[in-house]
């Protein structure tokens, strides 16, 4: 759908809201702006709270795979339910239409942290070729050409990755030196 | 005895004006503190913010800015005195109904960086060497900043962009350096970059084994947004470097704060949604600094 405006926030909001009690019968503008005030902090709380379930949703509707084995379909449902927050999981019908996130867990700090064995447990749970070049892709981690693309075996691409987040930490911290 | 907060990053557009100025009047309204913000950053942004353009000029005409009162000191330290050189009852921000916080400004000066060319030409008279003479120079700022320290509870020192004598020696005087970023791929290198400065030049390895209580910067990541590659980008920069829990979400309440309406206003009004990660932000640095 095409977005036709800037957000209303902060004082063009409240402007808004002021505007729109004032054109009501019996409301003055004092009481217009107060209620305006007043509904406009509710409203950036409510935003607020919705702000982290909004990102675990879109994080949900991002990065789609086109690949329909049952290894992908395991996968989604895996990553999604892992990832979200203890109150969302619940929430998450066996049966949800979910995509996989490549953003799911962080490969560089999961490198750094758990070591290349810790990198490759988390790696080994997602069993779809294309998902592993989704994840690598998407956390901007470049794998050989060879990897890419065509038919190579899932694990071959699992060690790839793990190579190329050490090569990826190294060339950092070379910048850094 | 004040707290010298500094705020920096040599790469530009990460935020340091916006989180300089949010700090300032965080700590001025929600802490009670007497707050004075040094603008450091030629562009003046801060001082824009929270002065408004004509007061700035005014400033300007006055000689009442930060270039005005490194090149007094040089030349007549006598006169120099600081309190003469500060803005004060800045902002648009009330602290009650009509009242303004306590809050005031060592303006920016469009002439700070001629300023800084001017000062290394001084020390470098005599055929002193260039290196030794930098040392000179980023003394004298430390020296001269450091006179800064009667006028309030907390001094925030917003630093421009690269690596200037003058931000060089913010750096060596503040007591926390803040060092916000955007998630993106330059950022990681510019943090990492800043760290080894700030922690007196160590090798980056020696850096990152620090204990993050015991390194003197804290990174804070502005302008996120709501996508899983941001978060990504974050928790890359905080494998290494210590991270504020709170981050500054990209929306455009945050923009609209840049407006200087000149009329008092509540922070609530004036920062609109943003007001709660900067409370959050608020929090934590009162919990985790001796402020």
């Amino acid at each position: 759908m095409k977005k036709f405006g800037k957000e209303l926030s902060g004082r063009r909001l409240q402007r808004f809201f002021t505007r729109f009690f004032e054109a009501q019968p019996d409301i003055n503008h004092a009481s217009a702006e107060r209620m305006a005030r007043d509904l406009g902090l509710a409203l950036t709380a409510l935003r607020l709270r919705q702000h982290g379930l909004a990102s675990t949703v879109r994080s949900r509707q991002n990065g789609g795979s086109s690949a329909s084995s049952a290894e992908c379909d395991a996968d989604k449902l895996q990553v999604v339910t892992e990832t979200a927050a203890p109150s969302l999981q619940a929430a998450i019908p066996a049966n949800t239409e979910v995509k996989f996130n490549p953003y799911a867990f962080g490969l560089v700090p999961v490198f750094v942290r758990e070591g290349p064995d810790g990198l490759m447990q988390r790696l080994n749970k997602i069993h779809c070729l294309d998902h592993l070049r989704k994840i690598a892709r998407a956390q901007q981690i470049a794998l050989p050409a060879e990897f890419r693309n065509g038919e190579v075996a899932v694990d071959d691409v699992r060690f790839a990755i793990v190579a190329a987040v050490r090569k990826r930490i190294a060339d950092r911290r070379a910048a850094a030196g | 005895m004040a707290y010298f907060l500094a705020v920096a990053n040599r790469k530009g557009g990460v935020g340091k004006s916006t989180v300089s100025v949010m700090l300032a009047y965080a700590f001025a309204l929600w802490s009670n503190k007497k707050v004075l913000l040094i603008d450091l950053d030629a562009q003046s942004n801060s001082s824009l913010i929270m002065m408004g353009g004509e007061r700035w000029i005014e400033a300007q005409r006055t000689s009442k800015n930060v270039a005005a009162y490194i090149e007094d000191r040089l030349y007549s330290i006598e006169q120099a005195k600081i309190h003469n050189y500060i803005s004060r009852e800045i902002g648009d921000v009330e602290a009650a109904p009509g009242m303004l916080p306590d809050l005031s400004i060592l303006s920016g000066s469009l002439n700070f960086e001629d300023m800084q060319d001017e000062l290394i030409t001084f020390y470098s008279r005599n055929k002193t060497p260039f290196q030794q003479a930098k040392v000179k120079c980023a003394e004298h700022f430390r020296a001269a900043l450091s006179f800064t320290a009667p006028l309030a509870d907390i001094i925030i020192l917003d630093c421009a962009p690269g690596l200037s004598n003058a931000t060089v020696a913010a750096l060596k005087l503040a007591n926390k350096i803040i060092v916000p970023f955007r998630p993106d791929a330059v950022s990681q290198f510019a943090v990492d970059r800043i760290s080894r400065i700030i922690e007196g030049g160590r090798k980056f390895e020696d850096v990152i084994a620090m204990p993050a209580e015991e390194r003197r910067y804290i990174c804070l990541a502005n302008y996120v947004r709501d996508s899983g590659r941001d978060q990504i980008y974050v928790d890359n920069i905080a494998v290494d470097h210590p991270m504020l829990q709170t981050f500054i979400p990209a929306m455009p309440a945050v923009a609209d704060a840049f407006d200087f309406l000149g009329e008092l206003q509540p922070i609530e009004e004036k920062y609109g949604e943003a007001v709660y990660p900067l409370r959050a932000l608020h929090q934590e640095l009162t919990n985790i600094l001796p402020i």
